[in-house]
């Protein structure tokens, strides 16, 4: 859990690196699908900044982008297992 | 499990003006529902940009600004202007938004503006191979650009460290300069022609021709206006053909004066390497552990040669002459290789995520000026903290002078009196280059958080653009409060805000 946090606030504060890695035609190219955006949504989340009514359920569940970077991370992250091991607390209460 | 919203001490202090139903209703109605995105987990996501002081802030727990009220992704340019249209009836206020790698606050909502992400219209349409040039919708990411034009043979030439989480229309919005800006020039240079949807839903076409003599520059209006004068929806730029020869070399050198005179030498004496840098001691040491020769010349230089072999070497061989003539020594290439393979890397997990807080300033200065820059800046950042760090390089290099990129970055802290020493860096850096003749940005743009100098360096022509702005969009509905610019009524005040 802690490992997977770290994982998420390195990328919460990453600029997307991994962009190109969704294609130029895609739906994913939307900001708050992109793996930073989902690492801060989630921080937001856990920490009680956004609550359940804000939307923050669905919108990490929007995955694809996050999948497609996978292994176009420059540090190597892999956000969606990042994003499943620090969720998985509360998707359990 | 998450407090609930009534235990959060944070969340109450966010301003998040949701769009008015009838705003939100037009806007629906030219992009679809599902193009219009109102989330409170949406709008979070886009209430910021790259500006660190809203990351610090960020980690703190704060917002950097507002939430926008809402966020619209146009598919197209007749469904922009629609919605500029729309702007203009109900009075929304809007905000150009590309990939959001902007480090000055460019696009951050601080009176709940509508961001519109340009991301959908982003194809490349046309190479021509006689003129050289490519159109391209502004909102395409410049790494797939670049690519799409390399697969053809070609280059844009402009090549951001951020290439890969930019779009080219973001580029020309904060006129952006590449890491090949010493031979091929800034976007300003790339660039020839654009569209543009201004501020009242009228389309602006400067023709993309080689150069023009129509009065002032209408093109150059827009580059560089971060979204204050319209959306730039197109661009023509100049490309060249891929370089059949490339090359690096290093030289060490025996003080900052000598690299720097070397710099001022090679490009006054009409060479155009693709790449030219060189750091100050604290960064040539970060770059050079174990090579011997930068023991008794510890100062790093940095070169490309690109294009044509025997221009590029006829390149290398004047290089190395005024080099040996400024007493450096040529050394092992394995800083060029390094830089090489990883100029595109621009976010460092060490500084960046931790307690620290590190920034980046990029200031232009003339050679006379430029090592009183470079040390008087230094000795006002280092004296704020015993631990704050100063390092420079100069890697934009002009017959005249240079552009100086410093890093600062200061130590784990208080929150409030980091925030209070790291606005104090950038007023003593800024002030010390309006006071020695400089430009107070070379590349990153003023977004709001250099709001507060534009006045003394552009005097009168700070007005002139207010004239402009007033002139074109009465009402103020285009990223209000940015580049110097009045904000809007209400707007929250973060550093630099314009009032």
């Amino acid at each position: 859990m802690s490992s997977a946090l770290e994982t998420l606030r390195t990328c919460a504060f990453c600029p997307n690196t991994c962009r190109p890695s969704h294609s130029a035609a895609a739906r994913v190219q939307i900001e708050s699908h992109t793996p930073s955006a989902m690492s801060l949504l989630a921080l937001a989340f856990l920490d009680g900044r956004l609550d359940g009514d804000s939307g923050v359920v669905q919108a990490l569940r929007r995955r694809e982008a996050v999948r497609e970077s996978l292994g176009h991370c420059t540090y190597n992250l892999d956000i969606d297992a990042a994003l499943n091991a620090a969720l998985e607390p509360a998707d359990k209460r | 499990m998450p407090p609930a919203a009534e235990e959060n001490p944070l969340q109450p202090r966010w301003r998040a003006d949701p769009l008015q139903a009838s705003a939100s209703a037009a806007l629906r109605a030219i992009v679809g529902a599902e193009n219009l995105l109102d989330s409170v987990a949406d709008r979070f996501a886009y209430a910021r940009d790259r500006l660190p002081w809203g990351l610090f802030q960020l980690r703190g727990g704060e917002l950097p600004a507002t939430l926008p009220a809402a966020i619209v992704l146009p598919g197209s340019g007749d469904e922009l202007i629609g919605i500029v249209e729309a702007a203009n009836r109900l009075r929304i206020r809007l905000i150009p938004f590309g990939a959001g790698s902007g480090v000055l606050g460019g696009t951050l909502p601080l009176s709940c503006e509508v961001i519109v992400d340009m991301k959908r219209i982003n194809r490349l349409l046309h190479i021509d191979e006689i003129d050289g040039t490519a159109r391209v919708q502004a909102g395409m990411n410049g790494g797939q650009f670049e690519a799409a034009l390399n697969a053809r043979g070609y280059t844009a030439n402009h090549l951001p460290q951020s290439i890969h989480m930019s779009t080219v229309g973001g580029w020309a919005a904060c006129r952006g300069a590449g890491q090949a800006s010493s031979r091929y020039g800034k976007i300003e240079d790339i660039v020839i022609g654009l569209e543009a949807v201004l501020p009242d839903g009228r389309l602006l076409h400067v023709r993309p021709v080689a150069r023009r003599a129509v009065g002032p520059s209408i093109k150059d209006l827009m580059i560089g206006s971060e979204g204050v004068f319209g959306f730039i929806t197109e661009l023509t730029l100049r490309i060249g053909r891929l370089p059949e020869y490339e090359a690096g070399a290093v030289y060490a050198f025996p003080s900052l004066q000598s690299g720097m005179d070397a710099m001022r030498t090679i490009v006054q004496r009409e060479g155009r390497p693709s790449v030219m840098r060189l750091y100050d001691e604290p960064e040539s040491r970060a770059r050079t552990e174990g090579i011997e020769e930068f023991g008794e010349r510890p100062i790093l230089g940095i070169f490309k040669f690109s294009g044509p072999k025997g221009l590029a070497l006829a390149e290398a061989a004047l290089v190395h002459e005024i080099c040996l003539a400024q007493n450096a020594v040529a050394t092992d290439d394995g800083p060029y290789r390094h830089w090489e393979e990883t100029r595109y890397q621009s976010y460092s997990i060490k500084w960046q995520t931790a307690g620290y807080c590190m920034d980046t300033v990029e200031v232009t200065g003339s050679w006379r000026a430029l090592p009183e820059m470079h040390a008087r800046m230094q000795q006002a950042v280092r004296s704020l903290h015993p631990e704050a760090h100063f390092g420079a390089h100069w890697s934009h290099i002009y017959p005249e002078g240079a552009c100086q990129y410093m890093t600062l970055r200061l130590p784990p802290m208080g929150h409030a009196h980091a925030m209070r020493l790291h606005r104090e860096a950038w007023r003593r850096i800024e002030s010390i280059c309006l006071e020695l003749g400089g430009s107070i940005a070379h590349h990153h743009g003023v977004g709001v958080f250099r709001n507060e100098w534009l006045r003394a360096e552009l005097g009168a022509g700070l007005d002139m653009l207010q004239i402009l702005k007033d002139g074109i969009d009465p009402h103020n509905l285009l990223n209000p409060g940015k580049v110097g610019l009045r904000a809007a009524p209400g707007a929250l005040e973060v550093p630099g805000t314009a009032r």
